[in-house]
């Protein structure tokens, strides 16, 4: 049952009634109900009102009366992220960001455009494309998420393996700081702290994204995309550090198991070679001189290490189909399940086949299936812990099993997230990655942006509690 | 909750990579709620596109709907505007990579909450009565009720406006759409052979209010069939398909009136299809079978009647038709019927047919597969929505610089015309098929 | 302590390291960090008398896995027995390559700009983590050397370019590369500087995909260089197809540089302030008779604010513009300090009204305050205060020759 509304809350809300106007202020049960979740569904909570900015001022005006009233607030774009950053667990208000979506400055010549946080990243790509530019991040989800969700998380994607993550295409942001003043934060070409470095990735905790400046870059004169078969994850990965190694640089490299294949058998009547327990789909582009001899020696390396088949995609039409494949692969899961809750350690890419089998391992112990879709040439996985109830015990199992997941990537040197964020989820496997003095700097960055605390609040940093006590307080709010 | 069958897969290549076409059966268990919150709909949702609320999307109306079954929301008059507001375009199940049968949960919804309480402003219940009165009364009345209206329309507008006043703007958007066409009886024999053995043996659906709306169409139809080698039968008695009253929620009605047209179409013998030329109606009759549980006698029947259903467009693409007899020299912009590309998952067929026509230029229509507001009777429940996704279209209509749109669907048809006339444009609006028989008749 | 002479500390390792910040925290005694001493940055006179941390000391190599194309050094580490290092699996770190004596730690606080930066991006891209001591004196440590991390607050990011007002990197991981196969460049005279910016422009809108791209002029000469890496067949095409563009423009010959002469194209074109400081090096008092900007603008503000300026400035400039990155050097040479004092306060004021301008060298008097060396403070100044106050709240490093008096 919804809790009576605070008197902070509302006399919060009336302001903003007042200030943005009645429709831009959702606080009825169903409206706030659809708000509980966002691309994962283990950290739902209920927020206790929706608010709709059309402007960095009208988020100004937003962020100071919570802070005025001492009520928490979380900004959200699209709600398709993977590790509960965008979800209310201390009640307060979501600041949907969504509506904020017209591109505001293009520059083909400098390769630059300036968007507002609402905007999709493929509508980036689309806008710039007939000036034959691209923006490079392109992180699956990337038909639905947003330019401000991509900043907040620092977003990654198939692509980036060549290209970089957000971080290294963002030019310029407009940030409301949680003291609610407009700044605008240079890039590079100003002297001063690289606080483009500081807020990608920082998860909303640290002040609201309302504008960003992107680096675009030239679409490539070709491109080549190999899908290659192997008999076995482990050959996969072989072939990935070998590719890698050898100076081969291509722009992405993305592993499937054999699960993952039959969903999108299934989605998208793909066919691939009887025997496959794995699929690289390989893309190298740039100038077409030295193309042929550079998708040749990728094919070549491939088959050193025991590629059942390669296929070079014939056409841009076959190519896009691979693509989309791959890029709706996560939501093709639900052909063979009715919940996933995916993980997004990474490791050093020569520890792949080993902890590929701690993977299968420790589901296998859980009583999961599991299926693998990830960036093998970046090392950073995704497995899919599939499931088909949500009774306490399985969500208690998917818990156990991903947290398991995780503690190994730590132990073969490597990191809890490489785009999804740490949010809620993973909040307390911080402790294990970083030291205690590590964190009481990030402790002390975040009260210096934030003194009220009341940022996208329980997000990034521990409290201290396990993951038990988390989900249990995320349920409780949204009972 | 019923389940119905899965879009019947059209013939395509079966080593083909996926196209949209070839969607697979979701699993049993899948098919309950397979949504995963991937979000992958939202661009596709053209209300979520206009409204910006996660209330007024296909994930956040699936969350409504998983809310109301599971009793953590009741259906408030909030709640339910919400689920109104969504067009059933269907456009989420195309962009949907988890194969949720968002089309089937929302009909179900729909009928187990039509007689709750609606916020006031919206929909007067006269208008519903009147619009299910013309999907159950006989041909003939329909034929009446259309051609006086009409009339009225045109030589009384004082009085029609003011009827319509009183059953809300959606009426009034009603009234304005019928005034564009001239009612008619369709001149079509009643049973038409090929000179040479008939390939396939087809009925043709004329529709309800359609029927007297369409007539040449219809007409055009007709011909094209038989070019294409078919025999077709008209049925003489035959009623609406149902889709109306399902769009309504009313789905004892729409059960009645599929019943009846099982029936009609059992005294013509064996068929090969039944032959739809409004994307609309057959979308709902391949989805037929929904409407009755697995083990009722009707359900076979009407999973039957779903698997020989098919669009006029896709079996001449299918079947090929002669070459054509004369040029159609005109430039022309396909927009493709929701119920037509998203809800039977038929999206090259109307295009290479065109592409056929010599003389025809297509000209690109940006976001062509996005719904112009039609979507069976929403433009008269929910005028506001609909007209700004008119306007939308319009506007695409206008930048593609084609001099005619085409629209596999008269609903689509009747609404942008509707669009292009009020924004002033000298475009025209036409059917596929209308294009095509213009290069194919004598 | 004497007022003239600071001491220097030279720790050894990173808890020494800790030590001397924890030392200096303790006695408010400012620190500015020195690195291996090869390149002082631009700086604003300290406040106070701060005391040279000297980071040579901390020297080696934690980790390299081959495999996985990554290492974990210490920050004082020579760029050069990095690069050697790496040569032995064929592997290199473009920044790395042609800066010799520097520590990887000031190539990263400097935020450098090297040769490769349009091929390769700059330092901070292939940052993947680092242990930082901050002005509390602790070291911060993170696990997870790996290519893509975003847990947490990227603080290793951070301090890229904070020119050591943050706090000194004591062990960084970085990625590295395969070497590239080839590489290979070329040489061309043109007209003016005028239509040099325009063939940059142009090149820059084809396929090519340059490593760097400089527009290059001296008094009575102007020149574009640019060169390539990668397989040999794509290095080939890419010198094939650039040619062409270039013919038309050219005044003299299309120099073609491989091996020794591409290398050392390259190592000058890594070290700006190197190479501009040493073409006036016979000059008596350098010092005060030379000045050395870095300007930063969009490639189309440089095209349009430099060749105007530099035609009105009575004094010998050599010039080393990157477009495609908008930036540029500039060495500015007088006779006399009296000339120099005369005429750069009109040159920067023009150039500030449309580019960040830092000064790295110019005669004292111009070069003293932060707002002279680093221009206004920025937009997000206030931003940058509240780091500085997160990080280093007592203010030991660097004494205020930051932007704004950071």
């Amino acid at each position: 049952m919804p809790r009576a509304p605070s008197p902070a809350l509302t006399a919060c809300l009336d302001a903003l009634r007042t200030q943005l106007g009645a429709a831009a202020v959702h606080d009825d049960a169903d409206s706030i109900l659809v708000y509980e979740s966002d691309g994962s569904r283990l950290h739902d909570a209920v927020p206790e009102a929706v608010v709709f900015p059309r402007s960095a001022a009208q988020v100004a005006q937003v962020v100071r009366a919570c802070v005025r009233h001492g009520v928490p607030y979380v900004g959200r774009g699209a709600g398709t992220g993977l590790s509960g950053g965008a979800m209310a667990h201390d009640g307060g208000v979501v600041v949907a960001l969504n509506r904020m979506n017209k591109v505001l400055r293009f520059d083909a010549a400098e390769r630059r455009i300036r968007v507002e946080p609402g905007v999709r990243n493929l509508d980036v790509t689309r806008h710039v494309a007939p000036h034959g530019l691209y923006y490079a991040p392109d992180p699956s989800s990337q038909a639905a998420c947003t330019i401000g969700g991509n900043v907040a998380h620092n977003s990654g994607g198939p692509h980036t393996l060549k290209d970089g993550v957000t971080v290294n295409h963002l030019l310029g942001v407009q940030v409301v700081t949680p003291q609610g003043e407009i700044v605008e934060v240079g890039g590079d070409e100003r002297p001063g702290y690289d606080l483009l470095a500081l807020l990608a990735g920082s998860e909303g905790t640290l002040g609201l994204v309302t504008a960003a400046e992107l680096k675009l870059l030239r679409t490539r004169e070709s491109v080549r995309t190999l899908l290659v078969a192997y008999p076995s994850v482990e050959h996969a990965c072989e072939a990935v550090s070998a590719i890698i190694g050898s100076g081969l640089l291509p722009c992405a490299l993305e592993l499937l198991d054999v699960e993952v294949v039959d969903a999108l058998t299934a989605a998208f009547g793909l066919e691939f070679p009887d025997g496959a327990g794995a699929l690289l789909l390989i893309e190298t582009d740039g100038p077409l001189a030295g193309m042929k001899t550079e998708a040749k020696r990728i094919e070549a390396v491939c088959k050193e290490h025991g590629a059942l088949s390669v296929r070079l995609a014939a056409d841009d039409a076959e190519r896009a189909q691979l693509w989309k494949a791959r890029k709706q692969a996560f939501g093709a899961l639900g052909r063979i399940a009715r919940h996933y809750s995916t993980q997004d350690g990474v490791i050093p890419r020569t520890r792949l086949p080993e902890m590929l089998r701690h993977v299968r391992e420790i589901a296998a112990r859980h009583e999961l299936r599991v299926a693998n879709v990830f960036h093998a040439g970046d090392g950073n996985l995704h497995p899919c812990l599939l499931y088909d109830d949500e009774s306490a015990d399985t969500t208690a199992r998917v818990v156990a099993a991903g947290q398991e997941i995780l503690a190994r990537c730590l132990e073969l040197g490597g990191t809890l997230s490489g785009e999804h964020g740490v949010g809620i989820e993973k909040r307390e496997a911080m402790a294990q990655l970083f030291d205690a003095t590590a964190l009481e700097v990030f402790t002390n960055l975040r009260a210096a942006f934030d003194p009220t605390g009341l940022c996208n609040p329980g997000k990034v940093l521990p409290l201290g509690r396990g993951c038990g006590e988390v989900l249990a307080a995320g349920k409780q709010v949204s009972s | 909750m019923s389940v119905a069958p899965d879009k019947p897969a059209p013939a395509s290549a079966p080593n083909s990579v996926g196209a949209h076409d070839t969607q697979a059966a979701p699993s049993e268990e899948a098919r309950s709620s397979p949504c995963v919150h991937c979000g992958f709909c939202l661009p596709a949702c053209p209300t979520y596109d206009l409204l910006g609320t996660e209330m007024d999307s296909p994930r956040g109306r699936l969350h409504l709907m998983d809310a109301l079954e599971s009793g953590r929301a009741q259906p408030t008059p909030t709640l339910l505007g919400h689920l109104d507001s969504c067009l059933g375009c269907r456009a989420c199940e195309s962009a949907c990579p988890s194969g949720v049968a968002y089309g089937e949960r929302l009909e179900t919804t729909r009928a187990l909450t039509v007689h709750a309480p609606r916020a006031e402003g919206t929909t007067s219940p006269w208008l519903r009565r009147a619009l299910l009165f013309g999907a159950s009364a006989p041909a003939w009345v329909v034929h009446a009720g259309v051609v006086v209206t009409a009339a009225a329309q045109r030589w009384l507008p004082g009085l029609t406006r003011g009827i319509a006043k009183r059953m809300g703007p959606g009426a009034e958007a009603g009234l304005e759409l019928l005034a564009r066409r001239r009612p008619r009886r369709a001149r079509l024999p009643s049973h038409a052979k090929p000179d040479h053995t008939p390939k396939r043996r087809v009925a043709l659906l004329l529709g309800c209010l359609h029927r007297p709306l369409s007539a040449s169409l219809h007409e055009a139809t007709q011909r094209l069939l038989l070019r294409a080698g078919c025999e077709v039968i008209v049925p003489p008695r035959q009623g609406c398909c149902g889709a109306l009253a399902r769009h309504l929620g009313e789905l004892d009605n729409a059960r009645a009136r599929v019943a009846a047209l099982m029936d009609d179409l059992a005294a013509v013998g064996r068929l090969d299809h039944l032959v739809v030329n409004a994307a609309g109606c057959g979308a709902s009759l391949r989805e037929a079978a929904a409407l009755w549980p697995a083990d009722h006698p009707r359900h076979a029947e009407a999973l039957s009647l779903g698997e020989r259903s098919v669009d006029a467009l896709e079996l001449l693409d299918e079947l090929g038709l002669p070459p054509a007899r004369r040029a159609v020299p005109r430039r022309v912009a396909l927009h493709h019927a929701c119920h037509l590309v998203h809800a039977q998952g038929v999206r090259d067929a109307p295009e290479r047919l065109l592409a056929s026509i010599p003389g025809l230029q297509l000209q690109a229509l940006a976001d062509a597969d996005r719904c112009c507001g039609s979507a069976g009777v929403y433009n008269l429940l929910q005028p506001e929505l609909a007209t700004t996704l008119r306007e939308q279209k319009v506007q695409a209509c206008r930048e593609s610089g084609a001099e005619l749109v085409a629209a596999a669907n008269p609903g689509c048809q009747l609404q942008i015309e509707a669009g292009l006339a009020a924004a002033g444009l000298g475009l025209g609006s036409t059917h596929p098929l209308e294009l095509l028989d213009e290069a194919h008749r004598d | 302590m004497n007022a003239h002479t600071p001491p220097t500390w030279r720790p050894e390792s990173v808890d020494e390291l800790a030590a001397c910040v924890r030392d200096a925290a303790a006695n408010a005694q400012p620190v500015v960090i020195a690195g291996r001493g090869t390149r002082p940055g631009p700086a604003a006179l300290a406040q106070g008398n701060p005391a040279r941390l000297a980071l040579d000391g901390l020297d080696g190599v934690l980790r390299h896995s081959p495999g996985d194309l990554s290492l974990r050094v210490f920050a004082g580490l020579r760029l050069a027995d990095l690069d050697a290092l790496l040569a032995e699996h064929d592997q290199w770190f473009p920044s790395a390559a042609y800066r010799g004596a520097g520590s990887l730690g000031g190539l990263l606080a400097s935020n450098a700009e090297g040769a490769l930066q349009l091929g390769y991006g700059r330092a901070r891209e292939h940052l993947l983590g680092a242990s930082c001591v901050h002005g509390s004196g602790e070291v911060a440590r993170s696990r997870g050397d790996v290519v893509k991390n975003v847990a947490g607050y990227d603080v290793a990011r951070l301090l890229v370019g904070s020119h050591g007002t943050l706090g000194a990197y004591a062990e960084v991981a970085l990625r590295v590369f395969p070497r590239p196969q080839r590489s290979a460049s070329l040489r061309v005279e043109l007209a003016d500087l005028a239509t040099a910016f325009t063939v940059a422009r142009h090149l820059r809108a084809t396929q090519l995909e340059p490593v760097f791209l400089n527009v290059l002029a001296e008094p009575d000469l102007v020149e574009l260089v640019l060169g390539f890496d990668g397989l040999k067949a794509r290095v080939k095409g890419q010198l094939k197809a650039a040619r062409p563009l270039l013919v038309p423009h050219a005044t003299g010959s299309i120099e073609v540089l491989e091996d020794t002469s591409d290398h050392s194209l390259r190592a000058t074109l890594d070290d700006p302030v190197g190479t501009l400081g040493r073409a006036h090096a016979a000059a008596p008092r350098a010092a005060e008779s030379h000045a050395l900007l870095h300007l930063r603008a969009p490639a189309a503000v440089l095209a349009d604010l430099l060749p105007p300026a530099l035609r009105a400035l009575p004094l010998p400039v050599h010039l080393d513009a990157r477009p495609a990155l908008g930036s540029a050097w500039l060495g500015i040479h007088a006779d006399n300090s009296l000339s120099l004092r005369d005429e750069l306060p009109a040159l920067l004021t023009a150039l500030r009204r449309r580019a960040h301008v830092t000064v790295h060298n110019a005669p004292l008097a111009l070069r003293a305050t932060p707002e002279q060396v680093w221009g206004a403070p920025p937009a997000d100044f206030a931003l940058l205060q509240t780091v500085k106050q997160a990080l280093d709240p007592s203010g030991v490093f660097a004494a205020g020759r930051f932007v704004g008096g950071l």
